[in-house]
């Protein structure tokens, strides 16, 4: 694949080239900017969520959580990811030895009624469990869909022009004690007031 | 060229000057400083930038990137700009309305350089100390152009204010400066002109200038007073040269007068000697002439009584004894006229050595009989050699000697004939030792004659007046010293060059 699409693919941002088994698999962009005939299959869908554990990660650079959000100065930043797991071992690589603010970057795999200590929550398709939130008050919500903003979430990831996009809503990272980077919103496909 | 127009030539020169490199120097320094500023402001602005596109590298937005590119439309300059990603792919660009220019290769490194009328900038675009692409700017260098343009209308626009001005104040300087200095021109002028020193300058300030005119009107004061001297001296010049003139002509009115005297006193003397000379001559014919008649009378007067000697009255006779003493009295007094005559009138005669002591020998043998009955004695120094006439030393001497004879005293006569000499003149001495002569007589005795004893002893009275004229025929001088009762001393001189041995 690599070989193959090597002379014209565009390049990835950075936290991209850290994907090192798909080698850059973009979903769409493999369809927008390789002419020759694209893998088929589930190809697809594991490309789609190697670009959303890099946005993962980005997100983590763009947003400050209050210091009640950490046991401890040094604390590792957990993003938890709520039920099935789309990303696979793909999104264990890319934290890898990535750190924030001293926060080493790690990645938990957890169920709803299991309530931890976490910084970022990937819910997926579905909601926010309840009590979650009171649990963790500092937590960055990240979801599935335009309906995720209206359902509380803080961040949620769409699929705009063929592309990863995502929607924010500052009022809910407000409500949730998180700071938003004017650039994190500068890129976003549009932002909730 | 006038002061005048010199003082705006400088005025509108320094103002050039000064206009020119302050134009000069602000164009250098704008420029200089504006690279610098540039510089300064494009790193800063693409710092700002490089940060901005952060977010769209990180989630691969190039449409927000460009966005924020866009934002470069407020800076007409930057002709183009793009972001990079780390592997040397564009990922967004930015031109300028109707730009085509492409960005230039990214540098590793923050770069900031001009070149070829432009400045790029590179400037890496880091997020969280990582680089994640770089950010390119081409930004045209035709705005420094244009501030030079600007700055240049400008200093050109202050220069001609500037002029206005300086053209403006020219005519206060003039009247700072130029005036004073026209004004000492014009008085130097009608000065050296009119030659006139009692015209003054005006003085308009207190600074070099009205000094100048000070000592310039001091100055004109001293040739003043001194021109006025001048002229006193130069009048009392004339004046003396007036009188040194009078006093010229009246001395060549008297030398004239001299002159006319001069020749009338030479008339006069030469009738003078003429009368002389005719009466000289008569007298000596007279004497010469007068012999004969008395020879007549003398003859007559002898033979009478000789031939009537028996007849006549014894009384008769002794008329005519009386008769014989006056004509042979007559005949002596003739023979000394004619010699004293004598003595002038042969002056062409061809003088030859007179033996001196030969004439007084010959002297001695006339007078015998007078010597013999005085018992005189007469005793002589050894004479010289004299040239001259015989006839004329001859009555001299015996003259002399024979009134040392006649004059003399109870005592026997004795007489000393010496010489001696001074000045170029031999002096030959007569003394006696008889009666000696009475001062006052000294020069009396030797007029023609005078005679100092009367009738009491003979003589004609004549012969001193011969010693006399021989003397000074010969350029001598005669002249007696006597003492009354103890004789008398004759002396007079020759000159010299008479002697011939």
């Amino acid at each position: 694949m690599t070989a193959r699409c090597g002379t014209h693919f565009r390049g990835w941002p950075s936290s991209f080239r850290r994907i090192r088994s798909g080698a850059a698999l973009l979903l769409l962009g493999a369809a927008v900017f390789c002419n020759g005939p694209a893998p088929r299959a589930a190809a697809s869908a594991p490309l789609e969520y190697d670009v959303k554990a890099a946005f993962l990660l980005n997100f983590t650079k763009f947003v400050e959580w209050p210091a009640s959000a950490f046991a401890s100065p040094d604390a590792p930043l957990n993003i938890c990811i709520l039920g099935g797991d789309p990303f696979g071992r793909a999104i264990d690589q890319l934290v890898e030895g990535e750190s924030v603010n001293q926060h080493r970057i790690t990645v938990e795999r957890i169920r709803s009624d299991q309530p931890k200590a976490c910084q970022v929550l990937f819910v997926g398709n579905g909601p926010i469990p309840a009590g979650f939130s009171a649990a963790n008050p500092a937590v960055l919500t990240v979801g599935e869909g335009e309906d995720f903003i209206r359902q509380g979430g803080v961040i949620a990831f769409v699929i705009d022009n063929r592309r990863v996009r995502f929607d924010i809503s500052v009022k809910a990272a407000t409500n949730a004690g998180l700071k938003l980077s004017s650039k994190l919103l500068s890129v976003a496909r549009s932002v909730d007031k | 060229m006038p002061i005048r127009q010199k003082l705006m030539l400088i005025v509108m020169a320094t103002t050039t000057v000064a206009l020119v490199l302050a134009g000069i120097s602000i164009l250098f320094a704008d420029f200089f400083l504006f690279r610098g500023y540039l510089k300064n402001d494009l790193s800063a602005l693409s710092r700002i930038i490089a940060d901005n596109t952060t977010a769209p590298i990180e989630f691969d937005d190039p449409g927000a990137a460009a966005e924020t590119l866009g934002t470069l439309r407020a800076r007409p300059h930057v002709i183009t700009a793009c972001v990079f990603r780390n592997d040397g792919r564009l990922f967004a660009q930015y031109r300028r309305a109707h730009a085509t220019a492409a960005c230039p290769a990214p540098r590793s490194a923050e770069d900031i350089r001009f070149g070829g009328g432009f400045l790029t900038v590179s400037h890496p675009i880091v997020f969280k100390s990582k680089q994640i692409g770089t950010f390119v700017l081409v930004y045209d260098l035709g705005e420094i152009v244009e501030r030079v343009e600007l700055y240049g209308a400008t200093v050109v626009s202050v220069f001609v204010l500037a002029t206005l001005v300086a053209v403006l104040l020219s005519s206060r300087l003039r009247l700072l400066i130029a005036t004073p200095i026209v004004e000492l021109a014009r008085v130097t002028t009608r000065v050296s002109q009119q030659r006139d020193y009692s015209i003054r300058a005006r003085k308009f300030s207190g600074d070099e200038l009205g000094t100048l005119v000070d000592a310039f009107n001091e100055m004109l004061a001293g040739i003043q007073s001194r021109d006025s001297e001048l002229r006193k001296a130069l009048l009392a010049r004339e004046a003396a040269l007036d009188d040194a003139q009078n006093a010229r002509a009246s001395l060549e009115a008297t030398l004239e007068n001299v002159a006319r005297l001069n020749v009338e006193l030479r008339m006069s003397n030469e009738s003078l000697a003429r009368s002389n000379e005719d009466l000289e001559r008569f007298a000596f014919i007279a004497s010469h002439d007068l012999q004969e008649p008395l020879r007549m009378i003398s003859i007559y007067s002898q033979l009478l009584v000789r031939r009537f000697a028996h007849s006549i009255d014894p009384q008769a006779v002794s008329f005519v004894d009386n008769i014989e003493a006056g004509t042979k009295r007559m005949r002596e007094l003739l023979a000394d006229l004619l010699a004293y005559a004598e003595i002038g009138a042969r002056n062409e005669d061809v003088s030859e050595p007179v033996d001196l002591n030969l004439v007084v020998e010959k002297v001695r043998q006339n007078l015998a009989l007078a010597i013999a009955e005085s018992g005189a004695t007469i005793s002589v120094a050894p004479l010289p050699l004299i040239r001259g006439f015989e006839s004329h030393f001859t009555p001299l001497f015996q003259n002399l000697i024979s009134n040392a004879i006649k004059y003399r005293s109870q005592q026997t006569p004795k007489i000393d004939i010496t010489t001696g000499g001074t000045n170029g003149y031999i002096r030959i001495c007569v003394a006696d030792n008889g009666i000696g002569i009475p001062p006052q007589y000294y020069s009396k005795i030797f007029v023609a004659f005078k005679r100092l004893h009367g009738q009491r002893i003979p003589g004609t009275g004549i012969g001193l007046a011969i010693c006399q004229r021989v003397v000074e025929r010969y350029g001598g001088r005669i002249w007696v010293e006597s003492e009354v009762g103890s004789g008398s001393n004759f002396i007079f001189t020759l000159p010299v060059g008479l002697i011939v041995r």
